[in-house]
């Protein structure tokens, strides 16, 4: 897995945008921060082969150690749905 | 008062109740006591002893749930009959009911196995139901916890043996789930009913970092929509009328663990929002309640749907589906991983062996193992299992393939009418030809194995004695003289010509139900070699040719082309 990290743009809500390649598939990981009652709480949006998944990121789980997790994982779902 | 007397039977009108009500076994020998403690055991059954020999014999004789025993009796100490109660039986709890209160006599009681000891007492009499209600529960909890320790060394078994599928599909979704096990991902597991779901699930569950968590499991589809805020989230006391003490939800029960949503393709609009809802907070809201609970808790959903046709056609939302398909499974269905079967039948006996208390399961004969082979399992493992837990219940050292239902024979009839029909996919009178021939091979084969006795053929075949008369007498197979049954002989064998020779050779049962001695016209005159496909499958093993007698192979050696050839050969034999 090779991933580059692009420095997000200004808005507040997108604090990562991860991309790379794994197993053949192009995967992109967008992390988002959402002020909530009970603090801020992470999203991740992946995407791969116009796949889609949401990851809401439990609290005390790093957003962007997962992210970069989940994308291999969510790469090789993808590749054996065909 | 040589026997114990059941008492407090109900009615015949209420034979189901009394199947249900536990059963107390009373043993004392004051016939007051009996007569004391029966006006307040209300709607248990009642057996009565008097002495230690009749309770041990009535223990033999009636389902007993719970003894209440006496410690002075005529022949014996209840204490020896405690002792002889605990060595035979673990099932039943016994309360000690004594006049002799010393903490000794409590002491020794318990330790030697009683539920409860009690005083004689008008104040214990009133509560003695809640006494054997008690006693009730506790073993209930027991019988769980055996049970769950059953469960859990069958799923280890069950674990092994999908790591080491011999499916390659399986296999790559089997790599998947163990990667994806020590994550927080939601998996969506998709597959037939039956296929394993959940112990799939319960295998990422296992493989988590939330392992010593609890695993809930909901049946989304079983849960009535009106219901199914409380049964998620759970409820205050007085949220609705009714509500009279505080109820605990599946995700609060889950919090630490892991959350088995089945059949969540099932769930209606409002309640995929709800689900939303906690997915992306987090936290729940009991019934009733002011504030939200934060839960931790890991969800894996399981459908037997597909959830992308689904979103695609309105029905699932689209959001919640991303959220549950971040990582997909499809489990293939059994009959895609054939190669899987043998060790997964071997599993399931040996799991219901265990369950009965059979310390060795039955082996699994090549014969029948061929059977299972080809059939195509719709019900999947599920299916697979309910037929080992039938072949467990036959005793047998080994499960050989007449032991296998007729059911799971049955594709081997749909091959053989795939290759009748594709021969002669023009002949209009072919499925009349075909039903009639194998009804009349099937009674006359069945009436032959009985002997010749019409009533039992009848019966094994589940058929009335009328009408497989009528059949024999529509075929001309009937005799003169309904008594007399003795010219019934075993069917000859069905025969087929050999594409190379021409030769009338004997074909199997199947085959025997598209062709036969009555439809001669049909076949009689397949010289041509178009009749190759079941030969074949007979060659190639893919079509099985029933074991014969020596009776019936001598009769099927020289199988007739028609009847009137038949009816020459069984005056030969006659003679």
């Amino acid at each position: 897995m090779r991933a580059t990290v692009e420095p997000s743009a200004s808005s507040v809500e997108e604090i990562a945008n991860l991309a790379g390649v794994h197993g053949g598939v192009g995967v992109r990981a967008r992390v988002y921060a959402y002020p909530s009652a009970r603090g801020t709480r992470h999203e991740i949006v992946l995407e791969a082969n116009g796949e889609r998944a949401i990851i809401d990121v439990p609290r005390g789980e790093s957003p962007r150690s997962l992210a970069e997790r989940a994308m291999t994982i969510f790469a090789d779902s993808v590749a054996v749905r065909g | 008062m040589s026997q114990p007397r059941v008492t407090n039977q109900p009615q015949r009108p209420d034979r189901g109740k009394e199947l249900a009500a536990p059963t107390v076994l009373v043993v004392d020998d004051e016939e007051s006591f009996h007569r004391n403690i029966a006006k307040y055991l209300g709607n248990y059954r009642r057996v009565n002893a008097y002495t230690g020999w009749q309770a041990l014999e009535a223990l033999g004789k009636y389902h007993v749930d719970v003894i209440l025993l006496d410690l002075n009796l005529p022949d014996t100490t209840g204490f020896h009959v405690l002792e002889q109660v605990r060595q035979e039986r673990e099932d039943i709890e016994v309360i000690v009911c004594t006049a002799h209160s010393e903490i000794r006599n409590a002491v020794e009681a318990v330790k030697k196995g009683a539920f409860d000891f009690l005083v004689k007492s008008y104040e214990n009499y009133q509560n003695i139901h809640e006494h054997i209600r008690r006693a009730l529960e506790y073993r209930r909890t027991k019988r769980e916890l055996i049970e769950s320790r059953t469960q859990e060394s069958w799923l280890r078994e069950a674990f092994t043996q999908l790591e080491n599928t011999k499916s390659d599909v399986l296999a790559l979704m089997m790599r998947l789930a163990k990667r994806v096990a020590d994550t927080p991902l939601t998996v969506l597991i998709e597959g037939e009913a039956g296929v394993g779901k959940e112990v799939l699930a319960r295998y990422i569950h296992c493989r988590s970092s939330r392992a010593d968590g609890p695993f809930v499991t909901v049946n989304v589809s079983a849960v009535p929509p009106g219901l199914l805020g409380s049964y998620w989230f759970g409820h205050v006391k007085g949220a609705f009328s009714g509500a009279d003490r505080m109820h605990i939800g599946k995700f609060e029960l889950a919090d630490g663990g892991t959350l088995f949503l089945d059949e969540v393709g099932d769930l209606d609009p409002e309640a995929q929002a709800r689900l939303l809802r906690v997915l992306q907070e987090r936290e729940i809201e009991r019934l009733g309640a002011n504030e939200a609970t934060p839960v931790d808790v890991r969800v894996l959903a399981a459908t037997h749907k597909r959830l992308h046709e689904e979103v695609k056609f309105g029905r699932f939302r689209e959001d919640l589906y991303s959220r549950l398909n971040v990582l997909h499974v499809a489990v293939p269905p059994l009959r895609d991983r054939a190669e899987d079967l043998p060790d997964l039948a071997r599993l399931l006996l040996r799991k219901h062996a265990n369950r009965i208390g059979r310390s060795d399961a039955p082996g699994l004969g090549a014969g029948a193992l061929d059977v299972l082979r080809r059939y195509d399992w719709p019900g999947n493992v599920r299916e697979l299992e309910n037929l080992m837990m039938r072949m467990v219940a036959l005793a047998r050292a080994e499960i050989r393939e007449d032991d296998i239902p007729p059911e799971y024979w049955l594709p081997t009839l749909n091959q053989v009418a795939d290759d009748y029909v594709s021969r002669w996919p023009a002949k209009a009178n072919l499925f009349y030809l075909a039903t009639q021939q194998f009804q009349r091979y099937l009674i006359r084969l069945m009436v032959a194995r009985s002997h010749g006795n019409k009533r039992l053929a009848a019966r094994s075949l589940g058929i009335s004695y009328t009408t497989l008369k009528d059949r024999l007498r529509e075929t001309g197979d009937a005799e003169s003289d309904d008594g007399d049954v003795s010219q019934i002989r075993t069917p000859p064998r069905i025969a087929h010509p050999t594409p190379s020779s021409g030769v009338w050779t004997p074909l199997d049962l199947g085959a025997a139900a598209v062709v036969g001695s009555g439809t001669r016209p049909v076949v009689g005159r397949d010289v041509s070699g178009e009749g190759q496909g079941a030969e074949r499958k007979l060659a190639e093993g893919s079509v099985r040719r029933p074991s014969l007698t020596e009776a019936e192979r001598g009769v099927a050696d020289a199988a007739p082309p028609h009847r009137g050839d038949e009816r020459r050969d069984r005056t030969r034999e006659d003679e």
